[in-house]
């Protein structure tokens, strides 16, 4: 049984605490060329650049010499059995190079199988045949990239009945196992917490903080039965909280606000991840 | 029927997951059997069917948006629900194989022409051939966009066609012009560029079915579409071949003889503005 991690401040693999930052998207390209906005830190998605030649790369380009740039990828596809795609990983090096990325992440997830992809983040059942697969996978990444990767937890919408392992459960021994960091999507801890009735707090509680990195923030949609990680809404204050509760167990790590469909102006957006100081204020009050 | 839990392999979950949620007919109703139920742990409230259907719409939702984003005239043209009806059957005979969704349209304008339905007239262009020229039109705006350019090499090519009038009468005809990376050279059969414009421009015209020519290229990371008249496009794609100067304007008259005149009276007009819209990455002797 894994034990109840403690705060933690100095691990991190040796990554900086970068701030609060905005993931960069595209309809915000002209707002930030004119305006070079006071943001901490932006986040890319990897497979948005790793092909461009043209201005989605020059863009980038621009921010990375005057920003902190964190590449995060939708299609390492790291639970697949299909075999890992050395083509995708030398862009993904060389862009990360390039841009001189303070680390690389993906997700806990797989996206297609033989020879298909689905372009989503589709969970693995969470047992010790998938966590030696997901292992074996993510050394042979690390040791490609030469950097630690750092993988995010998935919102969800299935579990499996093949799952013996709880998701933080599962996190904390891959990340025993290979050394790799941790992404914490704090809203898709409450999405799938919510989706498949756990305890969001306990989850937050229990993943091992000294391997977090990250921190994702990000609005989901609500439906009768379920919630939807839609990115398209204002983070709800009971995220916040669990935001709150990650900030004091970690010390404080690089926070970003995901923003994905209905993007509203960029000063919006980035007041919005802005939002984690006062909800640090707010909601600190755990008994850890 | 599907193993109990510990003896399915990784490799046949996800393969059956997928299977699942790219099922054009929709998540079978199988996933709520009692063979298959354990497979997936369901709620009171939420079996697990309604679960993978999150996956099932979701996987059509992104497509379709992504093929909406790379082909957005395309939808104008046809109507949201014809272009659903187009993208659904293209996604089912061409399923998204590559790590990055900017691939996913690539094939479309040949998956229109074909599986167009069969011609009334070899000679003349139909509806087909319009959706075909149109969506290869877009295509061509997309790959010009996210491709290779010249704005990484100022001053790859003279920015002017007069630098080049000292050379002799030789030396001129052996010139040899390497074009841009992001020089496209396109013929359609209907007018399709200027129905893309009347669409941008919120104009519900009727295409024109007569051929047109067109260069698309790049200038600051801007796309930028250019007609051509017959005799300047197959000048160009005997340049773009690697035919000298001398060559490409001798092939240029013998198929427009009545064109010759013109050809150089405009010859250097033509490559000023050519040269200053960056067809070109080198002019060589």
């Amino acid at each position: 049984m894994l034990t109840l991690a403690q705060p933690a401040t100095r691990h991190r693999l040796g990554l900086p605490n970068l701030g609060l930052g905005v993931g960069l998207r595209s309809v915000h390209f002209p707002y930030i060329l004119e305006h070079y906005p006071k943001v901490d830190w932006f986040e890319v998605i990897s497979e948005n650049f790793m092909d461009s030649r043209g201005r989605p790369r020059y863009v980038l380009d621009q921010i990375a010499e005057r920003y902190p740039v964190v590449m995060h990828g939708v299609s390492l596809s790291i639970g697949s059995t299909d075999p890992l795609d050395f083509d995708y990983l030398a862009k993904l090096k060389r862009l990360a190079n390039e841009t001189k990325a303070r680390w690389v992440s993906d997700h806990l997830c797989w996206t297609g199988v033989l020879g298909l992809n689905s372009h989503d983040l589709l969970p693995i059942p969470l047992n010790d045949e998938s966590l030696a697969h997901v292992c074996h996978r993510i050394q042979i990444v690390q040791d490609f990239l030469e950097r630690p990767l750092v993988l995010e937890n998935p919102s969800t919408y299935v579990t499996f009945a093949d799952s013996t392992y709880s998701e933080w459960e599962f996190l904390s021994l891959m990340a025993l196992e290979t050394n790799c960091g941790l992404l914490l999507d704090v809203n898709n801890v409450y999405v799938s917490s919510v989706n498949h009735e756990f305890d969001a707090e306990d989850y937050i509680r229990h993943v091992p903080h000294d391997r977090i990195v990250q921190l994702h923030l990000a609005g989901h949609s609500t439906f009768p039965t379920h919630l939807i990680d839609t990115h398209d809404h204002p983070v709800i204050d009971q995220v916040w909280e669990l935001y709150a509760l990650a900030h004091q167990l970690t010390g404080g790590v690089s926070t970003l606000l995901e923003w994905d469909a209905e993007i509203p102006p960029f000063p919006v957006v980035h007041a919005e991840v802005l939002k984690a100081r006062e909800a640090v204020r707010t909601f600190s009050i755990f008994d850890l | 029927m599907l193993a109990k839990t510990g003896e399915r392999s990784l490799l046949r979950l996800e393969s059956w997951m997928l299977a699942a949620i790219t099922s054009p007919q929709g998540v079978p109703e199988r996933v709520n059997s009692r063979e298959e139920r354990p497979f997936i742990h369901e709620t009171n409230t939420w079996d697990a069917r309604s679960r993978m259907e999150v996956y099932w719409s979701a996987f059509r939702i992104r497509l379709q948006e992504c093929m909406a984003v790379d082909y957005p005239t395309f939808k104008l043209a046809v109507g949201d629900e014809l272009f659903e009806n187009f993208v659904a059957e293209y996604l089912e005979a061409h399923p998204p194989q590559s790590y990055t969704l900017g691939r996913l349209g690539m094939k479309f304008p040949d998956f229109l022409s074909a599986s167009r339905p069969r011609r009334e007239s070899a000679d003349t262009p139909d509806w087909a051939d319009y959706l075909a020229d149109l969506a290869r039109f877009e295509l061509t705006l997309s790959e010009v966009f996210d491709g290779a350019g010249l704005e990484s090499h100022p001053g790859a090519a003279p920015s002017r066609f007069q630098d080049l009038s000292s050379l002799n009468g030789e030396e001129f005809v052996n010139l040899r012009f390497q074009v841009a990376p992001c020089l496209r050279l396109l013929t359609t059969r209907f007018a399709v560029r200027d129905h893309y414009l009347s669409l941008k421009q919120g104009r519900a015209e009727e295409p024109v079915p007569a051929s047109q020519h067109m260069a698309v290229t790049r200038v600051n990371y801007a796309v930028k579409h250019y007609e051509l008249s017959r005799v300047q496009w197959q000048l160009l794609c005997a340049l773009r071949n690697g035919d000298s100067l001398g060559a490409a304007l001798e092939q240029a008259c013998e198929a427009h003889p009545e064109a010759c005149e013109t050809i150089a009276v405009q010859l250097g007009p033509w490559f000023q503005t050519w040269t200053a819209a960056n067809f070109f990455q080198s002019i060589t002797l």
